[in-house]
């Protein structure tokens, strides 16, 4: 592992900053403005792609921007992890503006500039995480994207939109004050320092002596970070994310399947496997609860998902239970494990992201949410509702689609940890997880319709609309064929 | 020290807005009394250029003195450190502001509103460079007259009631101030600051002086349950009141706890920071809460003011370099950002003429310029990362967590409820719908208005990203008051007994004896376990061995006399302790052998038991709990050695590390008493 100095990581992230404003410079011109976060999003995972042949080669890329205090600094750096989350945010974004301009126009919404601000803000806060070297960095961008993703959650501005929006600040700031804060300066009280080891996965920030002779503040340290860390839905901090779906389908999509959610489970295995290292997450014991905990999310979202009948809750709900597969894989610090995990993250993005795009693909052609009144649609929607049968096999985990294989790393983890209940937890999930998405598609495609509902009468959302969530379902199994894209990666960042 | 331009500065910025208050008498209209005090503002900023080569150390700098009433022992004193130089700046910055602030908001009786500006200037200015008791208490008195009138004059319209309560609260606190400023004169025969500074006063009269300055400043910080008045004093003061109240007038509190209780006082300061932590706690925690519960914007921000204060006690209490750090720090964040909300209340009153939350929603809409800045003060005041809020609210908080985990973890929900109370009162006022079509004419921010709002705006970016520019100034001042205190709180502790100081004057002979003493010392302590005959064996052995490398000894056994004998011989070199402050008794610079024998008589005894239990002292980094390998020591004595060694850890880190802070120290009190006489 090899540390270089370099300002080049620095340009992904200027350009995610200066794009929103762009945007609010464009205003009115609405193509301009929906341009500046096409061209932005472009070049930006171009800026991301062109650091790969270093990280792949085992180098990490650092820039320290400020000295805040004595070990707090303002660094970004780039290795295996971050890359894969740089990776995926502006590749979404692109796909996702795309989408925006067809839901966005086609529905008339109010205030869009401020909308297409704010959304660039949260890519530039997921990039930011990505990029974190530190907890500090960590800290600032994941506040960055709490406070700017409240007006998008908040979007409709009506009761049911503040009542949600009010919910997800509450949630979500309250646990950053409240838990990661007080986790963030027992870390520095602890070991002076702030900065993630980069290239180690296996020490962490604590020393051997610090863990030795305060193991209980090490481990209150810990348990604070999890719980500070709510964007990751672990229960019972995970309410705010069902809540958070009032907000437009877009913001569903790419928020709640990407930069909000994912930056969540990002940072708990940056915190995981760079804060804590394996070696204390063993000594300390910390690992087999956390994993616990999160197989217990994974068992009752999913059970929670079967009880729902509108589609983006259902969606969302699915959503808690497979970050859950993400913290499971890193907490169960066992190599396969691990990768397993640190897939999911890019492979459940591909495919979530699918799934949102497909119900607001239904949203806008039939403004249809309940599912039992969706009998028959998929003939009329036969793109919408093939991508989202292929990414419901993806959260199933049948084989090729990309979810199999991360599903695959889990089962091993959890096997060569001798794990029998989280092994049961995992194959039992995929008979939830198959038993609410298999009945939307049955209902799509073979069930008649019900006659209150004038089926006959839609058609496929707009071409700017559907191309997206195609391409995203193809990316999906493409990541199924060729799951080293992201392996590469992820063997680079753990010397696996 | 000295400025290519040979004025007195102090005085000059002390007494400038006092000259320029009489000029005003030549202001023919309204505008022309505005115009004047601006220009009075910017030359009063211009004059204060020189203060900018101020030199980074804990000297007092810019020194002036002149004999005043030599009778009475008074001097006209005047000199700033890093701590009273940033209020300087930050009283003098104000000025403007309160200006620009008032421009079309003070409609009646102009120009006595900007007299009242200029001599609230002079009395801040004059608070924090006064060098001289009496001086310092003839200025804190003299702010207190144009303050009342501001309130009882331009107020709301509660204004009587506001200004008598702050009138009648503050005097309460000045009487007592007064006395236990006669009272220091009396013991030790001087008024001047500096001097009061290193004298070394018994512990009862330790405990009463700092009783009777504690009332004093803990009603202007405020501190709860001393804070009743501000609320009632900031609702009703006009938008420039507000923001000297906020900006200076609560920083006098504050100040003079570093000032005098935690120099003048400390041993009793330490007796009473239990009770000062539990208050800055309750502060945070019930400013934060009543907070929350506002419908009244001003008074939102007035709560959240006592929290934030609290802050500021809660870091100067827990006797810490990061603590003090954080808790200056702290004071200027609250200066700049409460200052420019009150600023941004002020702007809106004056266009929906109400403070009610109610009557100023969906703001967002009409003033995106104004909810811009109300954000971005806002996210400082809650501590948002990457903003100086954020800096000094992380200091402090870390002291907290040092001293002790269930302090951090109480205060920790303070830091959330800001976080509440600034996103309710913002997202309301930002987003809310107003019930009547109000707000079609207003205008969003004029010039004049961003002109007041650029400077705290980059200040709260720029201190947020590089607060070393702050924290330079002030960090020698803190780590010589901080290790003064340690010091001389040491001295006059009453938890060391005269029989525990008693191997000082055997360890004092010679080096060899003094290394004899402390084996024995050691052994002594050991003989009492199981394993002492082995330990002594041990001891035998290593002892004379002084080259030993400290960094390959692990085992506990041989930690001990190889310890003492590597911190004895790093410490005699380099070392030059001030004897004034260490010692005042005694006359004639100690020699460097003997600074160790000094370390002794601060707590021989704890050192020993630290030897003997080889709590970890490696390059004097900080205390990392005790030895794994002397588990086998008694619970009992294995508990008090953890705590002396925490102790005498953090006197060790003074000493050491910060020993350039020391001699700097002692050569103030030569130099200050050489120019005196």
């Amino acid at each position: 592992m090899k540390v270089i100095e370099s300002s080049l990581i620095l340009w992904p992230l200027l350009v995610t900053l200066i794009a929103p404003f762009l945007v609010l410079l464009a205003g009115k011109k609405i193509n301009a403005r929906e341009s500046v976060s096409f061209v932005a999003g472009t070049i930006t995972f171009a800026l991301v792609l062109s650091c790969a042949p270093t990280i792949l080669s085992g180098g990490i890329l650092r820039y320290e921007l400020f000295q805040i205090l004595p070990g707090i600094t303002l660094t970004i750096a780039m290795d295996g992890l971050g890359f894969i989350f740089a990776f995926i945010a502006p590749f979404l974004w692109v796909l996702a503006t795309s989408y925006n301009i067809g839901y966005m126009r086609s529905l008339k919404e109010h205030a869009q500039t401020r909308y297409y601000f704010c959304f660039g803000v949260a890519i530039f806060g997921a990039v930011g995480v990505a990029l974190s070297a530190n907890v500090f960095t960590l800290y600032l961008f994941y506040e960055v994207i709490s406070v700017f993703t409240y007006p998008l959650v908040a979007h409709h501005q009506d009761e049911e939109g503040f009542a949600g929006a009010k919910k997800y600040l509450v949630y979500l700031m309250g646990a950053s004050k409240l838990f990661l804060l007080p986790a963030m300066v027992l870390t520095y009280v602890l070991t002076g320092t702030l900065d993630f080891p980069l290239g180690d996965i296996h020490s962490g920030i604590f020393s051997k002596e610090v863990v030795a002779s305060h193991p209980d503040l090490v481990r209150l340290t810990y348990v604070l970070f999890i719980a500070g860390l709510a964007k990751a839905a672990l229960m019972p901090l995970h309410n705010w994310l069902p809540s958070a779906m009032v907000a437009p389908t877009p913001v569903s999509a790419l928020l709640h399947a990407v930069a909000v959610v994912k930056a969540g489970v990002f940072s708990v295995s940056r915190i995981i496997l760079s804060g804590f290292g394996t070696e204390t997450m063993t000594t300390l014991g910390l690992s087999l609860p956390t994993a616990y905990l999160a197989g217990f999310t994974i068992v009752v979202a999913s059970l929670i998902a079967l009880t729902k009948d509108d589609i983006k809750a259902r969606l969302a709900y699915s959503t808690v239970s497979q970050l859950s597969y993400v913290v499971l894989g890193v907490a169960l610090v066992a190599p396969m494990a691990v990768q397993g995990g640190l897939l999911h993250i890019g492979h459940h993005a591909f495919s979530k992201i699918t799934l949102f795009f497909g119900a607001g693909a239904i949203y806008v052609a039939s403004h249809l949410k309940s599912i039992k009144k969706m009998n028959g649609l998929g003939r009329r929607m036969p793109w919408t509702f093939g991508a989202f049968g292929l990414a419901s096999l993806s959260m199933i985990g049948v084989p090729p689609v990309c979810g199999f294989v991360s599903k695959w790393y889990l089962v091993n983890g959890a096997l060569q940890q001798e794990q029998l209940i989280l092994l049961i937890a995992l194959l039992g999930s995929t008979i939830l997880n198959a038993g609410y998405f298999v009945p939307i598609f049955y209902r799509a495609f073979f069930l008649e319709p019900d006659p209150s509902v004038p089926i006959s009468e839609y058609k496929e959302a707009p071409v700017c609309m559907v191309a997206p969530l195609v391409m995203t379902s193809v990316v999906s199994v493409l990541l199924g064929f060729f799951p080293d894209i992201f392996q590469n990666f992820i063997r680079a960042f753990g010397g696996y | 020290m000295d400025s290519s331009l040979n004025y007195p500065v102090l005085s000059v910025l002390t007494f400038w807005p006092l000259v320029a208050a009489i000029l005003l008498v030549f202001a023919r209209s309204e505008r022309a009394t505005r115009i004047w005090t601006l220009i009075a503002s910017l030359i009063e900023v211009a004059l204060a250029w020189p203060l900018l080569a101020f030199q980074k150390t804990s000297d007092f700098q810019f020194l002036e003195s002149l004999p005043w009433a030599p009778e009475w022992g008074l001097t006209y004193s005047l000199g700033v450190d890093g701590i009273s130089v940033l209020m300087v700046y930050l009283s003098i910055l104000t000025l403007p502001v309160c200006v620009l602030c008032s421009w079309t908001y003070i409609g009646r009786r102009v120009k006595e509103f900007h007299v009242a500006l200029l001599l609230m200037t002079t009395a801040c200015v004059g608070v924090f460079s006064a060098l001289d008791l009496v001086l310092f208490y003839v200025f804190w008195e003299a702010l207190l007259i144009p303050m009342y009138l501001m309130i009882a004059i331009w107020g709301g319209d509660d204004r009587r009631y506001a200004s008598i309560k702050f009138f009648l609260y503050t005097l309460a606190g000045s009487t007592l101030l007064l006395v236990a400023i006669v009272a220091l004169r009396i013991k030790a025969g001087t008024f001047y600051i500096p001097d009061l500074m290193v004298t070394q006063f018994p512990f009862k009269f330790q405990y009463w002086i700092f009783l009777a300055f504690f009332i004093a400043f803990a009603i202007k910080v405020p501190m709860f349950p001393f804070h009743t008045w501000l609320p009632a004093a900031h609702v009703q003061a006009p938008a420039a009141g507000s923001v000297i109240l906020a900006a200076v007038l609560l920083k006098m509190g504050t100040y003079g706890f570093l000032r005098f209780s935690l120099p003048m006082a400390p041993a009793a300061s330490l007796e009473f920071a239990p009770i000062m932590i539990a208050i800055s706690v309750a502060s945070i925690l019930y400013g934060g809460a009543i907070a929350l519960g506002q419908s009244d914007i001003k008074k939102l921000i007035a709560y959240s003011s006592v929290a934030h204060m609290g802050f500021v006690t809660l870091g100067i209490f827990v006797f810490s370099v990061k603590g003090v750090q954080g808790a200056i720090f702290q004071m200027l964040n609250h200066g700049i950002i409460t200052g420019a909300l009150f600023t941004l209340v002020g702007a809106v009153y004056e266009r929906s003429h109400s403070r009610d939350i109610a009557k100023n929603l969906g703001l967002g809409k009409y003033l995106p310029a104004f909810m811009f800045f109300w954000g971005l003060f806002g996210l400082a005041s809650f501590g948002f990362p990457g903003t100086n809020g954020f800096v000094g609210e992380f200091l402090v908080i870390a002291a907290a967590f040092e001293e002790s985990v269930a302090i951090g973890l109480l205060v920790i929900p303070g830091a959330m409820l800001a976080a509440a109370y600034i996103l309710k009162v913002t997202l309301k006022m930002a987003w809310g719908q107003p019930a009547s079509p109000q707000g079609r004419g207003w205008k969003d921010l004029k010039k004049k208005e961003w002109a007041y709002l650029a400077l705290p705006a980059v200040l709260v970016i720029y201190l947020g990203l590089a607060p070393s520019a702050v924290l330079n100034i002030i960090t020698p001042s803190v780590e010589s008051a901080v290790a003064g205190f340690h010091i001389r709180k040491a001295l006059a502790d009453p938890v060391i007994a005269e029989e525990d100081l008693k191997p000082v004057t055997k360890a004092k002979a010679t080096k060899e004896t003094a290394t004899a003493q402390e084996t024995v010392a050691a052994q002594e302590t050991v003989a009492t376990q199981e394993t002492a005959a082995q330990e002594t064996v041990a001891t035998k052995e290593t002892a004379p061995d002084l080259s030993l490398d400290v960094n390959n000894v692990k085992a506990a056994s041989d930690l001990n006399p190889v310890k003492t004998t590597w911190l004895k011989t790093s410490l005699t070199e380099p070392l030059t302790l001030s004897h004034g402050v260490l010692n005042p008794a005694k006359s004639g610079p100690y020699s460097p052998a003997t600074a160790f024998n000094n370390l002794n008589q601060v707590d021989y005894y704890s050192l020993t038991l630290d030897y003997a239990v080889g709590a970890d002292f490696n390059g004097l980094n900080g205390f990392n709990g005790l030895n794994p390998e002397v588990s086998w020591l008694n619970p009992e004595i294995s508990s008090l050695a953890s705590f002396r060694a925490k102790r005498l850890n953090r006197q060790l880190d003074y000493l050491v590390d910060y020993k350039g802070a020391f001699s700097q120290k002692g050569g103030l009190t030569e130099e200050l008493t050489h120019e005196r006489s």
